[in-house]
């Protein structure tokens, strides 16, 4: 049965490669989530115009980016673009390039929400007020935008960081890569191993993703009962 | 860019019988992920002793954890076969996801048309049936169209523990035949002809709701 | 004239905060009865015991004969007593209609086309027949009253109870829904109704309690009530509404 064994997990050297592979697993994300909010907020303001100009192919690309999976793009660009178009992107680049415009898509959708679901007696008793345009702006509409918009995009943090582990498609040697030889090196003499291992790289999401959900749902209870 | 379309041609019964398992793997996963969703909310909403707390856990420990890691646990570590592990995995995944859109539903149903039934001589049983659920699953529609779409899209990543889906068919089409442009095209193609028609059905159903009951 | 509902020494609290504190009145048949009072004065929290939906810590609620309290059949009870709230509360998702044919046909077995012909009745009385097939959505706040009224009325009830039906309404539908409760009176119906408007009190009660912090303060009828009230307490609450006129 599994459940012996466990003593994969108290050997120094497998806790530090997985160590390794989860610092290229966070830097990923990380980087992702930085390009991802700043495009996303600028597509987001740019998307606020009602345009036809703007408002067809904003849709086009949000619609595009969300009907087909992640995996699909990875896939796209990995095998696809890179190789038929001649571009040597490394593993990590693709998977850093994918996510940034798949968040940044989401984040754009978020920021053009949360500003344009501001009702509009905001902006009149603002007027009435006799505040100019950019005061409006400046100290009604974007300070209530950003109480909505930080959660939000909180969230959308740890949706990306959830979609991490799809980089062991791509031969990125990240933190599941990583559990996966210390298995494949153990497999005759610990039949239990990927147990184990399959099980703490379970616990170090969770451990990374709850709190951060957490954060997300305290603040938007906070401030919406502002 | 020239790409083999005999080879594509012949290629699609491949995509068919994937896509096939596919969408059942999707279609038994999201039934058994609204039971798990429906069942968890409801002891929620009832606040059953003991249950709380183990059925939020649940909750968290399903929306926070992705997909690809539950698979893998269940599969290598607790050595459940591929597709019933694939089921699994997403009835797991999205019981929480479902719950979530439950309980937000049923606590959208306000605490005073309750009182009101109760008033009228309905039961516990004949009120949570007749006047709270009804009201309770239409609000809960777009929520739950949304996670149809959002578990849909996830079982693409079920080829990880050998399952033959469409990815599955894509990836040995790149690494036993090189047809690398050929397979992306086909995986986009089919991805689009399974998830368009779901969108459009979800967004319809999104709109009737709108501009039904609601509003006081 | 028979009694048919008494309520005798009646006592609850929430926590420290003693709601009602030795309550005793009795409501004969065929009478209404007005009962107002500064809010939380207790007042709702009476009413709400009367048909179980607030349980009570010590005295006696005897309706139509019958001792209510814990092991009280509440279905049962309830499906004689009617109870219209302030928030209306008619159910969203169902049609005037069938808003109002839910509990004949649920609770009292009766046949779809039966309770249907009683609702219909109901809903000419009213002047609302028109919108049989309209959703919540689709009335006013008067109109979602007077449906409310109808629904509890469906159930053939021997009494009726009103929390401050009028309280989210503006003056021209509150006059509305106190027209159709003017109407509800001349035809004999039982009737407790909690009410903050003074001068429907004055109109339509044949008795009237003023209750201020969990006790009757005032008993009597209620043109002698508002021509010559005989407490402080009144006195200071009748001035505080002369005030906000």
């Amino acid at each position: 049965m599994p459940f012996s064994g466990a003593e994969i997990l108290f050997d120094p050297a497998n806790l530090a490669r997985l160590g390794e592979g989860l610092i290229v697993t966070v830097r990923i994300a990380a980087i992702s989530i930085v390009f991802a909010f700043l495009f996303g907020m600028v597509i987001g303001v740019i998307a606020l115009s009602r345009s036809g100009f703007v408002q067809i192919p904003y849709q086009l690309f949000l619609q595009a980016i969300r009907i087909v999976p992640q995996i699909v793009w990875l896939f796209l660009f990995f095998f696809g673009f890179a190789r038929l178009l001649g571009w040597n992107w490394s593993g990590e680049t693709t998977g850093i390039v994918v996510f940034s415009i798949w968040g940044a898509a989401e984040m754009a959708d978020l920021v053009r929400a949360s500003i344009s679901s501001l009702p509009a007696h905001q902006t009149q008793s603002a007027l009435a007020l006799g505040l100019a345009r950019s005061q409006i702006y400046l100290h009604v509409l974007i300070p209530q935008a950003v109480r909505r918009l930080i959660p939000a995009s909180i969230n959308l943090a740890t949706r990306i960081i959830k979609t991490t582990p799809l980089l062991v498609l791509i031969t990125i040697v990240e933190v599941l890569k990583v559990g996966q030889q210390l298995i494949e090196a153990k497999i005759l003499t610990n039949p239990a191993a990927a147990f184990w291992i399959y099980g703490l790289i379970f616990v170090i999401y969770f451990l990374i993703c709850f709190p951060i959900a957490v954060l997300s749902r305290r603040l938007e209870a906070k401030w919406s009962a502002q | 860019m020239e790409l083999d379309y005999p080879n594509m041609i012949a290629s699609i019964p491949l995509f068919a019988r994937a896509a096939w398992t596919t969408l059942w793997i999707a279609a038994s996963g999201i039934l058994l992920a609204g039971a798990v969703g429906l069942a968890g909310a409801f002891c929620l909403y009832l606040e059953l002793p003991y249950l709380a707390r183990p059925i939020k856990a649940y909750i968290e420990i399903s929306r926070n954890t992705p997909l690809l890691v539950q698979l893998f646990l269940l599969h290598f570590g607790l050595k459940v076969d591929a597709l019933p592990c694939a089921v699994m995995a997403l009835a797991f995944l999205g019981g929480g996801y479902m719950a979530e859109a439950f309980r937000a539903g049923l606590e959208a149903v306000e605490r005073s048309q309750v009182e009101s039934a109760l008033s009228l001589g309905l039961s516990h049983y004949e009120t949570v049936r007749h006047v709270v659920l009804p009201q309770a699953l239409i609000s809960a529609v777009p929520a739950i169209g949304a996670n149809v779409i959002f578990l849909l899209k996830e079982t693409s990543v079920v080829s990880v523990v050998a399952v033959t889906d469409i990815v599955a068919v894509a990836k040995d089409l790149i690494s036993l035949y090189y047809e690398t442009a050929e397979a992306l095209v086909m995986l986009v193609i089919a991805y689009l002809i399974l998830l368009t028609p779901v969108c459009l059905a979800v967004w319809r159903l999104e709109r009737k709701v709108k501009y039904a009951v609601f509003g006081r | 004239m028979s009694e048919i509902l008494a309520v005798r020494n009646l006592r609850k609290s929430f926590g420290p905060h003693v709601v009602l504190d030795g309550i005793d009145f009795s409501v004969d048949e065929g009478k209404v009865l007005t009962i107002i009072g500064a809010s939380g004065c207790g007042k709702s929290t009476l009413l709400r015991t009367i048909n179980g939906l607030e349980a009570f810590d010590g005295g006696e609620i005897v309706f139509d004969g019958e001792r209510l309290g814990p092991g009280t059949d509440w279905r049962r009870v309830r499906s004689h007593i009617g109870m219209v709230f302030q928030s209306y509360d008619l159910f969203n998702h169902l049609k005037v209609i069938d808003n109002i044919t839910l509990a004949p046909i649920k609770v009292q077995n009766k046949r779809k086309e039966e309770a249907e012909e009683i609702a219909m009745n109901l809903l000419r009385r009213i002047r609302l027949d028109d919108k049989r097939n309209a959703y919540p959505r689709e009335l006013s706040g008067g109109q979602k009253q007077r449906v409310a009224i109808a629904r509890a009325l469906a159930m053939q009830p021997r009494i009726m109870l009103f929390d401050e039906i009028t309280a989210s309404l503006d003056p021209e539908m509150s006059q509305e829904v106190l027209e159709a409760l003017l109407e509800l009176a001349a035809t004999k119906m039982t009737m407790i109704v909690v009410t903050h408007e003074m001068g429907f009190a004055k109109a339509i009660g044949d008795d009237l309690l003023f209750m201020d912090d969990g006790k009757v303060v005032e008993r009597g009828a209620p043109r002698d009530f508002f021509a010559a009230p005989r407490t402080q307490r009144a006195r200071r609450f009748l001035s505080r509404f002369e005030y906000q006129i």
